[in-house]
């Protein structure tokens, strides 16, 4: 069996799967479609609307997959087709790499839609592409943990939604309270939103990197624990 | 003939409940095997237990020579199921969820009719399977259960809460099966169904097997009446031993053309069932 056709053939599915999910399908646009309409509603003020942009950009690629990874793998555990899946012949990690690589590209295509919504430089855009990545991955992963700790979709969003309320609204906490600014900055979502905040200015320092980093490694060891510990189809 | 599932001294608990105490059979290749009994009987717990999805506690569970805790993708390959949840995709249609398995398998794409065509789903195959009817959901478990032709083919009570003209076509459909030479294990609490499809069986009751052997032979076994039942034209209900004494009496009866039916009286599964336990198989 070739690894790449059965991870192209989970792909696929997921893609026709989505496209008939209009609860998955609504977290994809919602964000750009509000950070769209924020802009317009702020179209005087340059400032106001980069800051909200990238408010709505820095929610888009942390709430959206930690929400739509998670949920796709307890749908698919409390429908039982993951079951059928692993019986054959997928290995968790074919399962694993199409789930997340579909989340992944989803994000990134419809949060690239902030760059048409806001006045972005040319030089801004590799930057923003590439800080919305880091972050979608993070995210991804920790989805992933929520969704293979999860027996079902009611109790994977009763941990997606907390998780992705905390890391993905934190940062415009942050910004107005100075106290969590503190303690948020070591989240990855408050750096993430700092950098998308600012892109031609931002100090890209060793802090900015090594926290980013480390709530990535964090999460990748959270989810290898849980794996090992519950297996993908407990 | 080979034995292509063995199932040696099974013993499973679940918490302080001993589900399966001891069981063992075997089947060989080509044949259907059924295992009958009660709801809450053990039947998917040993199905579990085969296909490696539950360990066993003690025993030797076995599919084709390997063991059930060590399949591994190959032999998932050789294997089809048909399980208690049907695991399909309920937004996509049933082409596209046999799609996604004929690339997973590396079967080609035109045997996708082929397959909805054989089990008479070809009209409903842009259907998606939230709108299917129960026998239709069923029938495309089934297509895609046997989809890459399975040596061993596993069904958990395929038929139940099915109307008759679904469960007739899916009986036609496993007995085509039999004949390509594919080995089944079915478990069911239709007795009917049993008899009807199985080379053999094993009567299931709280974790025992209390009988096994052919449908026929069962019955045979515990034929204590051992009686003829003739019912004439004109409404009487003669009983007569079923023994060579009584062949002149059965035969003056003919002659005067005063039978409405003739049958014998061997006991039914579930009447065999009722007597070993003391309850039925419901």
């Amino acid at each position: 069996m070739n690894s790449i056709a059965i991870v192209n053939a989970i792909f696929i599915k997921e893609i026709k799967d989505i496209l008939k999910n209009i609860q998955v399908l609504f977290l994809y646009f919602i964000f750009p479609a509000i950070g769209a309409a924020m802009a317009a509603a702020m179209s005087g003020s340059a400032a106001e609307t980069a800051f909200f942009l990238a408010i709505f950009a820095s929610i888009h690629c942390i709430f959206t997959p930690i929400m739509t990874t998670s949920s796709i793998i307890a749908e698919e555990k409390e429908k039982n087709t993951l079951r059928v899946l692993i019986m054959s012949n997928v290995k968790p990690y074919h399962y694993l790499l199409s789930i997340g690589g579909f989340v992944f590209i989803s994000t990134m295509v419809t949060g690239a839609s902030f760059l048409l919504i806001g006045e972005y430089s040319t030089n801004e855009i590799i930057p923003f592409l590439l800080t919305m990545a880091a972050s979608t991955l993070i995210s991804v992963v920790l989805g992933m943990a929520i969704g293979v700790n999860s027996k079902n979709m009611m109790s994977a969003n009763g941990l997606a939604v907390p998780a992705g309320l905390i890391f993905g609204f934190l940062p415009m906490l942050a910004s107005f309270n100075e106290s969590i600014e503190r303690i948020g900055k070591y989240t990855y979502g408050v750096q993430v939103n700092k950098a998308l905040s600012a892109l031609s200015d931002f100090e890209w320092s060793s802090e900015f990197f090594l926290i980013v980093g480390g709530n990535f490694l964090v999460f990748l060891v959270f989810f290898i624990v849980l794996f090992k510990k519950k297996s993908l189809d407990e | 003939m080979e034995n292509m599932i063995e199932f040696q001294e099974i013993t499973k608990c679940f918490g302080d409940k001993k589900v399966l105490k001891r069981v063992s059979f075997q089947v060989k290749k080509g044949q259907i095997f059924g295992l009958l009994g009660p709801s809450g009987a053990g039947k998917t717990t040993i199905i579990k237990i085969l296909t490696g999805q539950v360990p066993a506690d003690s025993g030797i569970s076995r599919i084709m020579g390997t063991d059930s805790s060590r399949i591994d993708g190959k032999l998932y390959t050789k294997i089809g199921m048909v399980l208690d949840n049907s695991g399909l995709y309920e937004r996509l249609s049933c082409y596209d969820n046999l799609k996604m398995f004929a690339s997973i398998l590396g079967i080609s794409a035109s045997e996708i009719d082929v397959i909805l065509k054989k089990v008479g789903l070809l009209d409903a195959r842009k259907t998606t399977v939230n709108k299917l009817s129960k026998g239709m959901r069923q029938r495309l478990v089934i297509a895609r259960a046997i989809f890459h032709n399975p040596e061993v083919l596993f069904l958990d009570e395929p038929t139940s809460g099915l109307d008759p003209a679904t469960t007739l076509n899916i009986h036609e459909m496993l007995e085509e099966l039999k004949e390509g030479g594919t080995t089944m294990f079915l478990t069911t609490h239709n007795m009917d169904e049993a008899a009807k499809l199985c080379d053999n069986i094993a009567l299931l009751n709280e974790g025992h097997i209390i009988e096994n052997g052919a449908p026929d032979e069962i019955c045979r076994k515990y034929n204590s009446l051992n009686k003829v039942y003739l019912l004439c034209k004109d409404g009487r209900e003669i009983v007569l031993a079923n023994e060579s004494k009584s062949a002149p009496a059965i035969a003056e009866y003919f002659t005067q053309n005063n039978v409405y039916t003739i049958h014998s009286s061997e006991p039914t599964l579930e009447s065999v069932f009722i007597e070993l336990t003391g309850r039925s198989l419901a």
